[in-house]
C-alpha cells in the first residue's frame, strides 16, 4: 500500500515547526554549555577528573591534560603509510533457504607521498557455528557485529610496514565497543580477541584511530553537568551533542583537546589501551562540520602521533571535496561491503555445494516466497 | 613474438561483443583491428568500435575539488571502475588460414583472450580488393560509423602503404562510395571524414 499522503502532510508541517523551536533553545543551551566550558578551563585538571570518576557509570569525558576549552590548528603535512579498515557483514535470515553468516572485511594501504595507488586486501570468511544444524542455529547480529569489528582490528595488525614511515591504522566507528562486554560463551572471547589485536598494534606502534562520523556523544556535556552542578544529567534530560558545542569552538581544520573516555567499561581497557578522544571541524568556514575521533592511550599521550593524526584526517577530508570525509575510509567501504545481489550469488553457490553433499530441498521460508513473487506485468 | 592479451570477453552475440580490460594496461586504440582466437585453428577479427570508461557518484564528487592528489587518481584508474570495456564490431573470421569476410560461425565465450593484431595481419586481412568486410561497419547500430571507418582506413592505409600498396586507401573509399551511392545523407558525412584522413 501507499503511504497516506492527506495524512502526512500536516505532520510533516508540525515535525517542522517543532524542530525549528528545538532548534532555538539548542542555541541557547550551547551558550550556557560554552560558558561553563570556559569556566571549567580554569580548574585545575584533578579537581575535574575526580569530580566526574564519582560517577564512573555514567559516559563521560575526563580531561586528559590539554586546556579543556583550547583548540589546536593543523599544521605541516601528515607523511605516513596510512592503514584504513572497515567490514561489512551478511546477517542470517531464518527466512533465507540457507541461513549464511559471513564477515568481509577490507585493508587500503597509502603512502601519502608516493602519488601511488594504494594497495587494496580483502578478507571474506563464512562464519560457522551450528552445532544443531545448518538451517537452525542463526548467529546474533550483535555477536556478528562484534566478530566484524575484532575482524577489522584484525587485518589492520596483519600489515606489514615495510618501510620506515609512521603508520596511522583508521577504523570507521568507535574504538570503545561500549556494548562490550556482553556476557556469554561466545562474547567473552571475542572481546578478549579485539583487546589482543589492540594490544598487538600498540606493540606495532602503529597510530590507531576510530573515525565517527555524525557522533551523538554527549560525553563533554555530561563532564560540564557534573562540574557545574556536581551530578550528572537526569537520565530522561536530553543533553546536548558535543559536537553541537564543538562548532562554536572549533575553526575549520582545528581540534579540540584530548579527552578520556569515561565509560563502564572502562575497566575493561589496560591504562596503553584506554580510550580517549578529540573532535576534529572537518568542515569549511562557511560550514563547520565535526567529527569526533578515537584515539587509545598511546596515541593520546603522544602530541606527535596526535598532529599528524590531524594533519592526515584533513588531507584525506579534502579530497572528498564538498562532503569531507576521509577518501581512504570511503575506499574500505566500497572494499568491503556485500549487495544484495553478492549475497544471494553466494547462496545460490553454498546451496550448490550443500547439494552436492546430499542436503538437500533447503527452501526460503513460504513468507520470503510470497515476498520475492514477481510484480504485475503488462504484456 | 610472443602476443599480448590486450583484454579478455565479457559478453558477444553474433555481431559484437564487449571487451574488458584493466586500465593500466595500455588498451587498444580506436578502430584498431583485433583478434580472438576460438580454437587453434579458428580466430575472429574484430574492430574496437567503442571505448567506455564509467563514471559514478565517488568520481563525480573528486572532479569538484580544487584539486586531485595523484594517488586519488592512481586508485581509480587501477582500482575502482575496472575494467575498461571496449566494443568490439566482428569483421570476419579465420579458418583454417582462409581470411573470411562473414560474421564468425559463433561468438566467443567469456573470459576468451582478445589480442592486438599486428601490422602484418592487418595487412593480410584488408588484402587484395576484397573490402566485403566494411559492410559490418557501415550496418552498425550503436557506434560513431562514419569515425570507426576513418580510424580503420587509416590505420589499415598505412599499413598497406608501408607494404608498398599506397592504392588502398583510395580503393577502400571507391567502394565505400559504390555500396553508399543510393544513400546521399548518410555518404556525405562519411567523405568527409575519409578526407580529414588523407589531409591528416
Amino acid at each position: 500500500m501507499p503511504l497516506n499522503y492527506l495524512k502526512l502532510q500536516p505532520q510533516l508541517r508540525d515535525y517542522a515547526q517543532k524542530s525549528a523551536a528545538a532548534r532555538e533553545k539548542t542555541t541557547a543551551q550551547r551558550e550556557q554549555l560554552l560558558a561553563w566550558l570556559n569556566e571549567c578551563a580554569g580548574e585545575p585538571r584533578e579537581t575535574l577528573r575526580q569530580s566526574c570518576r564519582a560517577f564512573a557509570d555514567e559516559r563521560c569525558a575526563l580531561p586528559a591534560g590539554e586546556v579543556v576549552n583550547r583548540f589546536f590548528s593543523s599544521s605541516g603535512s601528515g607523511e605516513c603509510l596510512l592503514l584504513a579498515a572497515d567490514g561489512s557483514q551478511i546477517v542470517p535470515s531464518a527466512h533465507d533457504a540457507v541461513p549464511l553468516a559471513l564477515i568481509n572485511t577490507s585493508l587500503v594501504m597509502l603512502d601519502t607521498a608516493s602519488g601511488q595507488a594504494p594497495v587494496i586486501r580483502t578478507e571474506s570468511a563464512i562464519l560457522e557455528d551450528f552445532p544443531a544444524g545448518v538451517e537452525f542455529e542463526l548467529l546474533s547480529e550483535d555477536l556478528i557485529s562484534l566478530k566484524r569489528d575484532v575482524a577489522e582490528l584484525d587485518i589492520l595488525v596483519s600489515c606489514q610496514a615495510s618501510h620506515d614511515l609512521p603508520v596511522i591504522a583508521l577504523r570507521d566507528g568507535p574504538l570503545e565497543l561500549y556494548h562490550e562486554p556482553r556476557q556469554g560463551r561466545q562474547f567473552q572471547p571475542e572481546f578478549e580477541r579485539y583487546i589482543a589485536a589492540m594490544q598487538l598494534l600498540a606493540q606495532k606502534d602503529f597510530s590507531l584511530a576510530g573515525y565517527i562520523d555524525r557522533s551523538q556523544s554527549t560525553t563533554i556535556t555530561q563532564m560540564l553537568y557534573i562540574f557545574k552542578t556536581g551530578q550528572p544529567l537526569p537520565k530522561e534530560q536530553k543533553a546536548l551533542p558535543d559536537v553541537s558545542l564543538m562548532e562554536a569552538l572549533l575553526p575549520p581544520g582545528g581540534r579540540s583537546a584530548v579527552f578520556e573516555m569515561q565509560s563502564t567499561s572502562s575497566k575493561h581497557y589496560s591504562e596503553t589501551l584506554r580510550v580517549h578522544f578529540f573532535y576534529l571541524n572537518v568542515g569549511r568556514p562557511e560550514k563547520a562540520y565535526i567529527v569526533r575521533v578515537e584515539i587509545p592511550a598511546w596515541v593520546a599521550g603522544n602530541p606527535k602521533k596526535i598532529e599528524r593524526l590531524q594533519n592526515v584526517l584533513l588531507e584525506q577530508c579534502r579530497v572528498m571535496s564538498s562532503r569531507p570525509y576521509p577518501y581512504l575510509l570511503h575506499r574500505a567501504h566500497e572494499e568491503a561491503v556485500v549487495h544484495y545481489d553478492e549475497k544471494e550469488q553466494l547462496q545460490r553457490a553454498l546451496l550448490q555445494e550443500l547439494q552436492n553433499k546430499g542436503i538437500d530441498a533447503l527452501q526460503p521460508s513460504n513468507k520470503l516466497a510470497a515476498k520475492m513473487l514477481q510484480t504485475r506485468t503488462r504484456m | 613474438m610472443e602476443k599480448i592479451i590486450v583484454g579478455r570477453l565479457l559478453r558477444s552475440n553474433t555481431r559484437a561483443c564487449v571487451v574488458g580490460c584493466p586500465p593500466a594496461q595500455q588498451f587498444p586504440a580506436f578502430g584498431s583491428l583485433v583478434s580472438i582466437p576460438l580454437s587453434e585453428t579458428e580466430v575472429v577479427y574484430g574492430l574496437i568500435g567503442d571505448i567506455h570508461i564509467d563514471d559514478d557518484g565517488l568520481v563525480r564528487q573528486l572532479a569538484t575539488a580544487p584539486s586531485v592528489d595523484e594517488a586519488v587518481i592512481q586508485d581509480n584508474r587501477l582500482n575502482r571502475n575496472v575494467p575498461v570495456e571496449m566494443t568490439v564490431l566482428f569483421v570476419g573470421s579465420k579458418t583454417e588460414n582462409r581470411i573470411s569476410h562473414l560474421l564468425p560461425a559463433r561468438p566467443p565465450l567469456s573470459l576468451d583472450c582478445m589480442y592486438l593484431c599486428s601490422t602484418q595481419e592487418l595487412c593480410e586481412f584488408t588484402a587484395g580488393s576484397r573490402f566485403g568486410y566494411l559492410r559490418h561497419i557501415l550496418d552498425a547500430q550503436d557506434v560513431p560509423a562514419a569515425d570507426l571507418l576513418a580510424a580503420h582506413l587509416a590505420q589499415a592505409g598505412a599499413a598497406q602503404r608501408a607494404q608498398g600498396n599506397s592504392a588502398w586507401f583510395g580503393q577502400a573509399a571507391a567502394r565505400i562510395i559504390t555500396q553508399l551511392r543510393d544513400d546521399y545523407p548518410r555518404l556525405m558525412p562519411i567523405l568527409e571524414t575519409l578526407a580529414d584522413v588523407e589531409n591528416a
